[in-house]
């Protein structure tokens, strides 16, 4: 029995402090010091109230000693210095030394128990970490693993994994193809086994090199070799990798094909669906706060410079487009494509901080209008821009996209050399730049320009039946003028109605007799700004009073989209010329559900197409090809609604048959002559 | 094919018995894992446990100075929740044993959010698992020395807002950035990414207080996987460019705003370890 009247509430603040002080030298305990002298108070009160009970509570230690490795009061000597502490305390406030001893026992036993506990609970926590962490990098590498097998087994190169000696270690199916041998022929042997001039110099690492290699019958084949070494973590070679490409015809044919499936044949460029895919892939790698600007584009009066100069020169000018674009945001991570005619695109991923939209539109517009020099013709081209400037979080791929075309036809609505930028905010493109530049052309001024006359064909017998009139530009021009040529458009309609007005009375006695009934001798295409214009159709009668040739001789092209979209009055001119009899054409037609109503509903008695192959010889395509269908399809539907079809840009008379197959009446192109003056046409 | 030979994908392998990832290398101890040992938890293999033994040879005071350094960092922590930050990003976390920096935020305020950084392979294990409940705190195995790997992750970017304050956590780490990598240009890195008004809490080893111990702690070091390097008084106050310090400025992380009568204990001096709080301006 304690003989001393015990006071806890005198030992218990004379011990709390001292006992801080030694938690507080040893521990590192994760709270304020009024938190820890709490639970070290409510301890003490559970160590005072087992000694004063009769008897001692002595084994309620040992929770006080689980309590202490909870509250993690686990310093190195931190049981140590507490229990001496303790002992010392108790000693002073008079507990008997028995009760005392065997009382700081159980806490220190608890406390070990506890501690061991922990210590196996952590070890167990890690092991299980480390075993989660192991898993998920096996799966990571069996997933490595199966992509690998996947490529190894599928890929048309031929795989080999070899010893340093050349000995196969393992090889894939296309190894076994090109070698003319089941793969377990060529189990335990070499490469070199199979190389036909085996005294050629050795493979070089890294470098690819031409051999023949040796099939069974004794025939051989020429493949390109690459090796690479496989190196251990310390860097040791300890396999060799050599990848074997067949170089026969059949299988360069396999590559150029899935290239030209993704890229655009004149410029190279990704096509449209390649650009999709490829801006997919890079919205879901890029960290969705990373800003991405992308820019839509097409040519300004790019069907001026076709007609004006001839699809040559059109090419050409796509692909310097192509190949500017590309050059102005080299070094950047960036993308071009042509998704289009004369349409490009360009992605750019930035870093954090992005240049504004219109530095970045200003410097791929003054890119473009650098003037091209080619046989003494400056040609400079000037485009209209669609902008979308978003971060993945934003917008998906396709929202992006979506959003840069309105930009786009916005930018074109306000007409040619402007931009505009998606306005995410109300949720429409608003224009952000005026006009850049536009101006009438010193060569227009200076009286330089004259009217050339591109053959139109009667397809059924390839019999001359018309002639285009188009503005024909004097090649020997300071280019500067020239670049500004691009932006002329829309008093050059009424010049060119009025200047080859002159000449119709000449193609009605030339095409008269060989014309079917009702149909021109005379044919205009005009661009959109000309199509709109007010003044059209008093133009138009003008030039017929003037010459008296009947109106069903002039054969007049709007363009379809100026139509289409209610641009200005060509809706009007569309209707009134027909009115007074014209023959009403639209051009740039491209085959909508909405055109095709429109020339029911305008009685439009020409269609003029516009190049539905991009370029493409259609008698090369299948018949089979979604396009060719389309546009069987359509044609069909333009006649059916009385319209006769014509077409542009043909090149040889493989082209021209196929298309008189398919029911087209019109096509001019180079097989038919290019542009020439009045003598030129009349003397062929 | 035994440990250490190449992978050649598909070609299997015949060590898939081990629970240690193959990352993880049990001959060579680590500073997380020594500094787990030295604040008394159980993630630790026994090369580390040895170092730990040469390391206390070396800096007898180094179990004070790692409770000091681990103890400023919750202070700091504190502070910056006292100033109205919510966000953290923790670089050169460690393992988490006790008083994380989630669980000192987000006893203050439950809304609290934060990013661990740590490029060991076991801290990165355990934290994971530690975090798989806790939406608003997760970890990032990257090296803070790369910075745009941390800042451009996925997960810093779905977690932090980079328009609001956010404490900027580099206790104990900096002493294992070599001088070749332009530590001033990596704080600045950091501290271009934050916004006007957030904090930067930095503690790191240096040669100013107990050299000769330091020297010694080098030495050891040299054989672990993280080598220190210590940085004098100067050389740590002008990593806060473009930071204001607050009160106390740089001193022995003991020293730095100690909670009375419980961590101001012991001689502040041979905390080994400098340490300090700047607001960015
Ligand atoms: C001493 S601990 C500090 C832990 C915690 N910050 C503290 O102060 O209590 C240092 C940690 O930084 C990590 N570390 C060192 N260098 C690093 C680097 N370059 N990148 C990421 N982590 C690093 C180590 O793995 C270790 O876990």
């Amino acid at each position: 029995m304690s003989e001393p009247p015990p006071d806890p509430e005198g030992d218990q603040a004379e011990l709390v402090a001292p006992w801080l002080r030694v938690v507080a030298a040893t521990a590192y305990v994760p709270r304020s010091s009024t938190e820890v002298r709490g639970l070290l108070t409510a301890l003490l009160d559970r160590l005072t109230t087992a000694l004063t009970a009769d008897p001692p509570d002595v084994a309620a230690g040992l929770r006080v000693g689980e309590l202490m490795v909870e509250g993690a009061l686990t310093g190195e000597t931190t049981l140590e210095g507490s229990l001496g502490v303790l002992a010392d305390g108790f000693a002073v406030a008079g507990y008997g030394a028995r009760p005392v001893a065997a009382l700081l026992g159980y806490v220190a036993a608890g406390y070990a128990a506890a501690l061991r506990k922990r210590t196996l609970a952590q070890q167990e926590n890690m092991k299980l970490a480390l075993l989660t962490a192991k898993q998920r990098a096996e799966r990571d590498r069996r997933a490595t693993e199966n992509r690998f097998r996947e490529v190894f087994d599928a890929s048309a190169v031929g795989i080999a994994i070899t010893e340093l000696d050349g000995t196969f270690v393992e090889t894939n199916p296309a190894l076994a193809t090109i070698l003319g041998r089941p793969t377990e022929d060529l189990r335990g042997r070499t490469l070199a086994e199979f190389i036909a001039d085996d005294d050629e110099p050795p493979l070089v690492v890294g470098e690819a090199d031409r051999r023949r290699v040796v099939r069974p019958g004794g025939d051989t084949a020429w493949v390109y070799l690459t090796t690479s070494m496989l190196r251990d973590d310390s860097g040791v070679a300890r396999y060799r990798v050599t990848m074997v490409q067949d170089l026969s015809e059949l299988q360069l044919l396999g590559n150029q094909l899935s290239h030209q499936s993704l890229h655009d044949a004149l410029t190279g460029l990704p096509n449209r669906l390649h650009f999709e895919s490829r801006l997919e892939a890079m919205h879901a790698q890029t960290p969705p706060h990373r800003p991405f600007t992308l820019l839509c584009l097409d040519l300004d009066a790019f069907s001026l410079v076709n007609t004006t100069y001839g699809h040559a020169t059109g090419d050409r000018v796509l692909r310097t487009t192509a190949n500017r674009l590309t050059a102005a945001v080299a070094g950047k991570e960036a993308l071009v494509a042509r998704i289009g005619g004369d349409e490009f695109a360009v992605l750019i991923a930035h870093d954090t901080q992005a240049p504004p939209v219109s530095t970045l539109v200003g410097a791929l517009t003054a890119e473009l209008a650098e003037p091209d020099y080619d046989a003494g013709v400056g040609l400079a081209v000037s485009a209209t821009v669609g902008a979308v400037r978003c971060t993945p979080a934003e917008m998906t791929s396709a929202e992006m996209f979506r959003a840069a075309d309105a930009a786009h036809q916005h930018a074109r609505s306000l007409g040619r050399h402007q931009w505009a930028e998606f306005d995410g905010h109300a949720d429409r493109a608003t224009r952000k730049v005026g006009t850049l530049a536009t101006g009438l052309p010193a060569a227009w001024e200076n009286g330089e320009l004259r009217v050339a006359y591109q053959p139109v064909v009667r397809l059924a017998d390839l019999v001359q039946v018309r002639v285009r009139a188009l503005v024909h530009l004097p090649t020997d021009r300071d280019t500067a003028e020239l670049a500004e040529s691009t932006g002329l458009s829309v008093p050059l309609g009424p010049w060119l109605l009025t200047q080859s007005g002159t000449h119709l009375d000449r193609w009605l006695s030339l095409f008269g007799p060989v014309a079917d009934e009702g149909e021109a001798v005379h044919r205009v295409l005009l661009s959109a700004l000309q199509s709109a214009d007010a003044d059209l159709s008093a133009t138009v009668n003008d030039v017929l009073s003037a010459t008296g040739a009947p109106a069903g001789s002039l054969e007049i092209g709007l363009d379809t989209r100026a139509v289409l979209t209610c641009r200005g009055d060509a809706q009007d001119n569309l209707r009134t010329l027909s009115d007074i009899g014209v023959v009403t054409a639209l051009h740039g037609f491209t085959g909508g559900p909405r055109e095709v109503a429109m020339v029911e509903r305008f009685s439009v008695r020409t269609v003029v197409l516009s190049d539905p192959f991009e370029g493409w010889r259609p008698d090369w395509l299948p018949r089979e090809a979604v396009p060719v269908r389309a546009t069987l399809e359509l044609i069909a539907a333009l006649r059916s609604v009385g319209a006769s079809v014509g077409v542009l840009g043909v090149r040889d008379h493989a082209e021209a048959t196929w298309w008189a197959e398919q029911g087209v009446r019109t096509a001019e192109g180079q097989a038919f002559g290019r542009p020439g003056g009045v003598a030129d046409v009349t003397g062929r | 094919m035994g440990r250490g030979d190449v992978s050649v994908p598909g070609m299997g392998r015949s060590d898939a018995t081990s629970w240690v990832p193959d990352g993880i290398d049990l001959e060579r101890p680590s500073a997380a894992r020594l500094y787990d040992y030295l604040l008394g938890g159980a993630h630790n293999f026994a090369h580390d446990r040895e170092l730990a033994e040469r390391f206390i040879k070396a800096q007898p005071n180094a179990r004070e100075i790692a409770r000091h350094n681990r103890s400023f960092l919750r202070r700091s922590v504190l502070f910056m929740v006292e100033r109205g930050v919510r966000q953290f990003l923790d670089l050169g976390s460690g393992i988490p044993t006790v008083g994380n920096v989630h669980e000192i935020a987000q006893t203050a305020d439950p809304g609290a959010k934060v990013v661990y950084v740590d490029y060991e392979e076991v801290a990165y294990a355990h934290s994971t698992l530690m975090l798989v409940d806790n939406p608003l705190a997760t970890i990032v195995q990257a090296d803070l020395t790369r910075p745009d790997d941390i800042l451009d992750a996925p997960q810093t970017r779905e977690l932090l807002d980079f328009d609001q304050p956010i404490g900027l956590l580099m206790a104990g780490v900096f002493h294992f950035v070599p001088p070749g990598k332009d530590p001033g240009r990596l704080v600045a890195h950091y501290r271009d990414a934050i916004p006007v008004g957030s904090y930067l809490a930095f503690s790191q080893f240096t040669r100013d207080l107990m050299p000769s111990e330091m020297d010694r702690i080098v030495e050891v070091m040299k054989s672990s996987r993280d080598p220190m390097y210590p940085r004098s008084h100067a050389e740590i106050t002008a990593l806060f460019a473009g930071f204001d310090l607050v009160e106390p400025g740089i001193v022995p992380t003991a020293k730095w705003r100690p909670d009375p009568g419980f961590d101001d204990g012991g001689d502040p001096d041979r905390a080994g370890i400098y340490a300090g709080v700047g607001r960015k301006h």
